[in-house]
């Protein structure tokens, strides 16, 4: 029996062998002081092409690369110039001029003018392309005039509130590069992730150094970047920006926790207490920016259209209790939100009550209806509606059905499961049982934009920008994301029409503060109707190594890279 | 021996083909498509989500699709990726490689462990050794994949040896050759352990079983009774016969060693095929998804005729009724 002994003996040794050669490989491994910045990513980016994906990943990735003309100040919510120096809306807002900064010149050295521009909108116009940046008006492109080298005029078919903001998410490609490609009719395959570093051409604070697939994406300063900071130094601060691709939640942490990674967005509320020693240390801060943009909301289907097979997409019996506003008023005020706040956010999270968060600083309208936790209302208002008690824990509608519903969720989410779970409970106490099923989340947006059978359903709601436009495809009763019933002809109810009213009128008015009168009756009327379920917004917490200086965290993404050209250690 | 290997190719078509069949049905079929995720920003309109859905053909029925992705087969062209705009060849190309050295040095790393231990365990049979590793045996065996990763990622972090997940290092190119070829080598150690921790117990225990009943078998008798030395019986007789089975195993655990890497690809930021076939399937990025399960079905294949034709070069038995 020696051989086998042996045999383990020499594996025992080898790997002794290699856990040895490792040491060694460690000094080298860590950076040796360069001044660059390493932030995990779970996903990378799908193209170098921001014009092209609408992800996450792509849009923070992309906005360190390209410059766009306006970007919104992600602290104060609120426009500032860019490669415009200036813009002008005219008197009857159809038209946005933008004066070009001059002597800008683009990562490999070109000079950037109005072509650029004129070319990025013509792309961004072209349906053969169909970029999801795009913008219309009621399917009418936004016209570009270019009026001399540096000056050029966006004119809208109709008045336009807040016209400026939605140059934000346009990138400004380089007319000399992508011109040919794209006349060649493959600009969609330009710029993926297996275009040579060199290619990307911007005009943003960063270059691209590399990309190593499935591992990482290592930005270098741009050479040619326009910015110096007010005692004239030439911006970015860092050299190299480092975004690791790292799937698992706890990788990142434990990276962030060993200093391998210099920022964590977002933290979870859970991973919280993991970091408080490494804050009492001064190694890391941590930042609670308050609510986010994220609110979790669930609702109930009110859609009365049939399926294909003939049948109705809810049952009628429950479409009737789902329609009625005061059962919609006492589920509202059955739902504990304080509890889903702790339990479910270890406190990190605000309920919520009405369609904004209020982290939406410029918008929010805290002069709304909320629904405190509260049992007797509830059933006084299930009471009014004829609802009675069949039993102590079973409630019955005015023809002795019992009311039950299924509420649905996607798998997979340990936030939802848990939030149901609240739901489920806190429902009982009113003898409604609620069914919980959870469904792969594709299959669940799948229901919830197209098939349209299902009877409630829980997620989250999003905004992409803090400005009442943004929330239109929500808001609008043609919209497809106005979940409770989308893509109607023409609105279903009294409500929903002045809705409707209400957000055309806010997008043709240029007076800021009518438009915020508008905007506060749109939430004062979602949170009467409660068409959606407000329950509660998670907190934004983001961490950052103790020595990264000018950090602005803000509610809109990328939450602590938008200003990276700032960003210095 | 060649004509094994010749039948066994002609049989990999229509297997192939019935994979991706299948796998084209149920993405498909099932709900949702890879512009679901879109239609969820709200800056994106219905016009330009109908108008993307034109462009992806995934407003035409499947068959459809799936006729028009066969004609590109044939010129080698495995249609694009939705997700990243580019052939969906080249992203499993890349990540196919990285499964390979992983899986190659887990399997490595798991028979240079089971080998020797299940011949001492057999011959030390019911002593505190072989107790000890049938232990730890069935300990590896009932400990999930992702507690082992999530443990392997804690022990780097806190013993600071290993790195915690990844490839290579973020300076790995300012490295010599031998520099880097050693910093790969590092960061492969823990992942391919944490695999082969996985698939250690499945020989193991193969292998001891089958050493115990060969050793009760009449020829070990006779070749006891001949005064033949213990270690030629126990090497030279007992495990010759006994390597057969595993033998099998070995072919089909390249497949699953394959399919199983995803948790610790996702854990250890290691970017194999796994981890692109689930993100693949979660976002419907169909043709990805579809390349990723042939490669698979692919390597499957290609391990079981490994297998078969070690399994005929060991054993002249299987040579001479199979008539190679």
């Amino acid at each position: 029996m020696l051989k086998a002994g042996k045999a383990v003996l020499i594996f025992c040794g080898l790997l002794a062998l290699a856990s040895a050669g490792c040491g060694k490989s460690e000094d080298a491994k860590r950076p040796t002081g360069a001044n660059r910045l390493v932030i995990s990513k779970s996903a990378g980016p799908r193209t170098f092409n921001r014009l092209l994906a609408s992800d996450e990943q792509t849009s923070s990735l992309g906005d360190c690369l390209m410059g766009r003309l306006i970007r919104i100040n992600r602290q104060t919510q609120q426009p500032e110039a860019e490669l415009a120096t200036s813009w002008q809306i005219s008197a009857d807002g159809t038209a946005l001029t933008c004066e070009l900064r001059r002597g800008v010149k683009f990562s490999d050295g070109t000079p950037f003018t109005a072509d650029d521009v004129a070319f990025t909108f013509q792309v961004l116009n072209d349906p053969a392309i169909a970029s999801p940046a795009s913008f219309d008006f009621d399917g009418q492109p936004i016209k570009v005039e270019q009026l001399d080298s540096h000056k050029i005029r966006f004119v809208f078919p109709a008045p336009q509130a807040a016209a400026e903001r939605f140059l934000d998410g346009v990138a400004i490609l380089p007319k000399h590069s992508l011109e040919p490609v794209y006349r060649e009719g493959k600009f969609a395959q330009a710029w993926t992730l297996a275009t040579p570093p060199e290619q990307i051409v911007g005009l943003g604070p960063f270059k691209l150094k590399e990309y190593v697939a499935g591992q990482r994406v290592v930005l270098n300063r741009n050479p040619h970047y326009w910015k110096k900071d007010s005692s004239g130094n030439q911006l970015p601060y860092l050299d190299e920006l480092v975004f690791n691709l790292d799937p698992d939640r706890s990788t990142q942490l434990l990276k962030f926790q060993q200093g391998e990674t210099d920022l964590l967005s977002p933290v979870n509320a859970d991973d919280v207490a993991a970091l408080a020693s490494l804050e009492q240390q001064g190694k890391i801060k941590i930042t609670d920016l308050g609510p986010s943009l994220i609110r979790e909301i669930f609702w109930f289907n009110l859609n009365d259209g049939k399926q294909k097979n003939g049948k109705p997409l809810v049952d009628p019996m429950k479409l009737v209790w789902f329609k009625d506003l005061r059962f919609r008023q006492a589920v509202s005020h059955a739902i504990d939100r304080n509890a889903i706040a702790n339990l479910v956010f270890s406190g990190k999270a605000s309920p919520q009550w009405s369609f904004l968060s209020s982290g939406d600083k410029l918008w929010f309208n805290a002069e709304v209806k909320t629904y405190p936790h509260d049992l007797n209302r509830a059933k006084s208002l299930l009471a009014e509606s004829g609802f009675r008690f069949k039993s102590e824990t079973e409630l019955v509608d005015a023809k002795g059905n019992p009311v039950t519903f299924t509420l649905m969720t996607n798998a997979g989410n340990a936030i939802r499961q848990k939030i149901s779970a609240v739901i489920q409970a806190d429902l009982a106490k009113l003898g409604i049982r609620v069914v919980l099923t959870s469904l792969e989340s594709r299959a669940m947006l799948s229901t919830i934009n197209d098939s349209l059978n299902y009877e409630a359903a829980l997620l989250a709601i999003v905004s992409g920008d803090a400005d009442p436009n943004s929330h239109v495809n929500v808001l609008s009763s043609n919209g497809l994301s106005h979940w409770w019933h989308p893509q109607q002809s023409k609105p279903a109810t009294d409500w929903e029409a002045r809705i409707d009213d209400l957000m055309k009128r806010q997008t043709s008015t240029l007076d800021s503060t009518e438009r915020k009168k508008l905007f506060g009756e749109v939430q004062t009327i979602m949170a009467e109707q409660q068409p959606f379920i407000f329950l509660a917004s998670r907190h934004l917490i983001v961490a950052a190594k103790f020595d990264i200086q000018n950090l602005k965290p803000a509610l809109l993404p990328d939450f602590m890279l938008w200003n990276c050209e700032e960003l210095r250690r | 021996m060649l004509k094994l290997i010749r039948q066994r190719f002609i049989s990999l078509l229509p297997l192939l083909l019935a994979v991706a069949l299948g796998s084209f049905l149920l993405v498909r079929l099932a709900p949702g498509d890879f512009l679901t995720e879109m239609s969820l920003n709200p800056q994106v309109s219905a016009e330009t989500l109908a108008r993307l859905r034109e462009q992806y053909a995934l407003d035409q029925p499947w068959y459809a699709q799936f006729g028009k992705w066969l004609a590109g087969i044939v010129r080698g062209d495995f249609g694009y990726s939705f997700a990243y705009s580019c052939p969906a060849s080249g992203l499993v190309y890349e990540r196919l490689l990285n499964t390979a050295l992983l899986a190659t040095t887990g399997l490595v790393l798991t028979l240079s462990l089971a080998l020797p231990l299940g011949l001492l365990a057999a011959n030390q049979r019911g002593k505190a050794i072989d107790r000890a590793l049938v232990f730890l045996s069935a300990l590896g065996l009932s400990t999930p994949s992702f507690l082992l990763a999530l443990l392997a990622v804690v022990f780097a972090a806190r013993s600071g040896w290993f790195p915690i997940g990844g490839v290579r290092s973020l300076d790995s190119e300012q490295l010599s050759a031998t520099g880097r070829l050693a910093d790969f080598a590092h960061h492969l150690i823990l992942p391919a352990t944490v695999l082969a921790i996985r698939q250690f117990p499945g020989f193991f225990r193969q292998l001891r079983a089958e050493l115990l009943e060969i050793l009760t078998q009449d020829y070990v008798l006779a070749a006891r009774a001949k005064g033949l030395p213990e270690r030629t019986i126990f090497i030279k007789h007992a495990f010759r016969n006994a390597i057969n089975p595993l033998i099998t195993m070995l072919g089909n655990s390249i497949g699953s060693l394959l399919s199983g890497a995803f948790i610790v690809e996702a854990i250890m930021s290691w970017p194999g095929l796994g981890s692109l076939t689930v993100s693949s399937l979660l976002s419907r990025d169909l043709f990805v998804l579809v390349a990723c399960l042939i490669f698979a079905a692919l390597l499957l294949a290609l391990g079981n005729l490994l297998a078969d034709v070690l399994l005929a070069l060991a054993d002249p038995r299987i040579r001479q009724t199979k008539r190679l």
